[in-house]
């Protein structure tokens, strides 16, 4: 008895080690690339264009009129994007829709916000760095504390490994006497001196109320920003610019992003639905990108097997959407056959970037998989113990692999 | 009986025992030298944001990661090898014990030290890295060992099968199985990566079934 415990343990581990490997190099010998076009929206024409590569290093350059146009024209229609080049080559119109073309003009007038998968909820140690907000120097300094903000802020000296307790008790008093109401759940801030100035933190408090904390001068500063507990905050993303429209972005449970602005914290939402909800924005698998022209703004939500592109007005109003498709990655005939031969899928890949071992069962492919093996199984072996039968049933061609090598001993 | 077994398996063991605790006290040594090294020449602060932002830690720690491995392999090799040759485990056998036992407190016995070496290092680095960072990274970095004392087990059991089989195609199959689940326990790239670490545990749990049928079979002497 215990011998047929001991020979199903040592086939359940080799099921496991199978699904681990094998659909993976499965993939690995016949996932084809598949190239994905890049979209853009073009100011010049009022018009979506692409470019699309092909293999052996052909390009073409279009817009979804059909029109084709050659690498300098393609430039030409989006000098927000290559005004570097077009300057270079003098070809940078003086004016486009009342607004002056200059490099320097351009820059100062544009701004890029992503978020993706693994920047949402990825493994980190829970310490933070508080930037002086208004120092002497020209840049950010570097300062030579940390803190831990959970139950409590505290500043900890890292030569002494010790809290900092003076300064821990100042911030503690600012964060009260604002409202805070400890533990915090998000602590958010862009955590480097690569940044024109420092907004410091935006902290979502045990109430969900959010927070604003700076320090000015050695002293906190701790606003309530009056931004809706309700919303369902996910996750918050600072990001410091010059254009001082907003100080950060956030994303809600239900994958809306708001800007959070300058403007008393007045929230400001950003579409991330289409017209067709297949396309709707999900933070987990999908990447998003939000890119502000001096004359327009264009949302870019990539996911797999397509990319939706929204493009917004000056004033945030919808002006036109599009979207392409390609094969999603489990429609195209690698996965297709892979999803036929084996039953599901092993793996620790998560593109949060966590190892999580989890399993993608290939309903109802995986069947016909099953039914192979079964078959395979009774035609390769008359006298067999009816459990192994069991275990095919369960893990298909894993299982038969299994119970095939090892063979039962009675 | 038993207690026969098990002062047998201690004999085979006692130097490898002395060996290994004293490897584990260097190992510990070592991450202190190393913390302590990194700290002087990047200076407190810097060694923090590197600590916090780039993982440095675990690298600090590499003999904490590599030792129960080696550990279990030695034990299993020096517990089950002069077994093994010239098919000596017949004659235990024919000992009156019933093979679970024998094998059973054989394997848990040898794992019993290999435990108290994964306790050790665990306590061990707990107090050494408090001693200059604080709750949170040695949180984090005390999660982050728990995959690889998991792949440390399964090294042993895996070991300690595949030795008391008798084929080597078996052996060869097992072996290439073993490596796949003891990889399975080092994907990590920064600290306290792993989810769903009950798996990983449930599937090393299970590990030590397998010995019986490596019994089994060399008992039947079949090929």
């Amino acid at each position: 008895m215990l011998n047929k415990l001991s020979r199903y343990t040592i086939i359940l581990l080799m099921v496991i080690v199978s699904a681990l490997y094998l659909p993976d190099f499965f993939s690995m010998l016949f996932d084809k690339k598949v190239d994905t076009p890049r979209m853009d929206y073009s100011a010049v024409i009022d018009e979506f264009v692409y470019l699309q590569y092909y293999g052996m290093g052909q390009i073409d350059y279009k817009d979804i009129k059909g029109n084709t146009y050659t690498e300098r024209e393609y430039y030409q229609l989006l000098p927000f994007m290559f005004y570097a080049n077009l300057e270079k080559w003098q070809q940078l119109p003086p004016t486009l829709k009342g607004f002056e073309m200059t490099s320097k003009n351009i820059r100062r007038n544009s701004q890029m916000l992503r978020i993706q998968p693994k920047n949402i909820d990825p493994p980190i140690v829970p310490l933070n760095i508080m930037f002086e907000a208004e120092g002497d120097y020209a840049q950010l300094m570097i300062p030579d504390d940390v803190f831990r903000l959970g139950n409590t802020i505290e500043f900890l000296d890292p030569a002494s490994n010790s809290v900092i307790e003076e300064k821990s008790q100042i911030f503690q008093e600012a964060m009260l006497a604002a409202g805070f109401t400890f533990p915090a759940k998000i602590v958010a801030a862009n955590q480097t001196n690569r940044k024109p100035f420092d907004e410091g933190y935006f902290i979502k408090d045990a109430t969900n109320k959010i927070f604003h904390l700076k320090m000015i001068k050695g002293e906190p500063v701790c606003i309530q920003t009056g931004i809706d507990p309700d919303l369902g905050i996910r996750q918050i993303f600072i990001g410091e610019n010059l254009r001082k429209e907003f100080y950060g972005w956030l994303l809600t449970d239900k994958n809306e992003i708001y800007l959070i602005t300058y403007d008393n914290y007045k929230l400001r939402q950003i579409p991330t639905t289409a017209s067709d909800p297949k396309y709707d924005y999900i933070a987990n698998d999908m990447t998003i990108r939000f890119y502000i022209y001096p004359v327009n703004k264009h949302i870019q939500i990539r996911g797999d097997g397509f990319n939706q592109m929204i493009v917004l007005d000056n004033d945030y109003k919808k002006i036109d959407e599009h979207v392409m498709t390609w094969t999603p990655y489990d429609k195209r005939p690698s996965s297709v056959v892979k999803s036929f031969i084996f039953p599901f899928e092993l793996s620790t890949y998560d593109p949060m970037q966590w190892v999580k071992i989890q399993m993608n069962i290939f309903w109802w492919h995986g069947l016909i998989g099953i039914a192979i093996s079964l078959l395979a199984l009774l035609i390769f072996s008359r006298k067999r113990p009816w459990f192994d039968y069991v275990i095919v049933l369960f893990t298909g061609v894993f299982g038969l692999i299994g119970v095939l090598l090892i063979k039962p001993e009675d | 009986m038993l207690k026969a077994i098990l002062y047998k398996e201690w004999i085979k063991l006692r130097w490898a025992v002395i060996v290994v605790a004293a490897l584990t006290v260097l190992s510990l040594a070592y991450t202190i030298g190393m913390i302590n090294y990194y700290v002087e020449f990047q200076g407190a602060f810097s060694n923090w944001m590197y600590v916090i932002g780039k993982s440095l830690l675990l690298k600090n720690i590499v003999f904490v990661k590599f030792l129960p491995i080696l550990t279990g392999l030695a034990f299993a090799l020096i517990q089950f090898v002069p077994e093994m040759t010239n098919k000596r485990m017949r004659l235990s056998y024919h000992l009156p014990i019933s093979e679970k036992k024998l094998l059973l407190s054989s394997v848990g016995f040898g794992y019993m030290f290999l435990l108290a070496e994964i306790i050790f290092l665990f306590f061990g680095l707990w107090l050494v890295i408090s001693m200059t960072y604080p709750t949170e990274v040695v949180t984090k970095v005390l999660m982050s060992t728990i995959p690889w004392f998991l792949g440390g087990s399964a090294m042993y059991f895996m070991a300690a099968f595949i030795i008391l089989e008798p084929t080597w195609i078996y052996r060869v199959i097992y072996a290439v199985v073993a490596y796949a689940l003891i990889e399975l326990n080092f994907r990590a790239t920064t600290y306290d990566q792993y989810q769903r670490l009950w798996i990983m545990v449930l599937i090393v749990a299970i590990m030590p079934l397998t010995v019986m049928f490596a019994s089994h079979r060399f008992r039947r002497g079949t090929k």
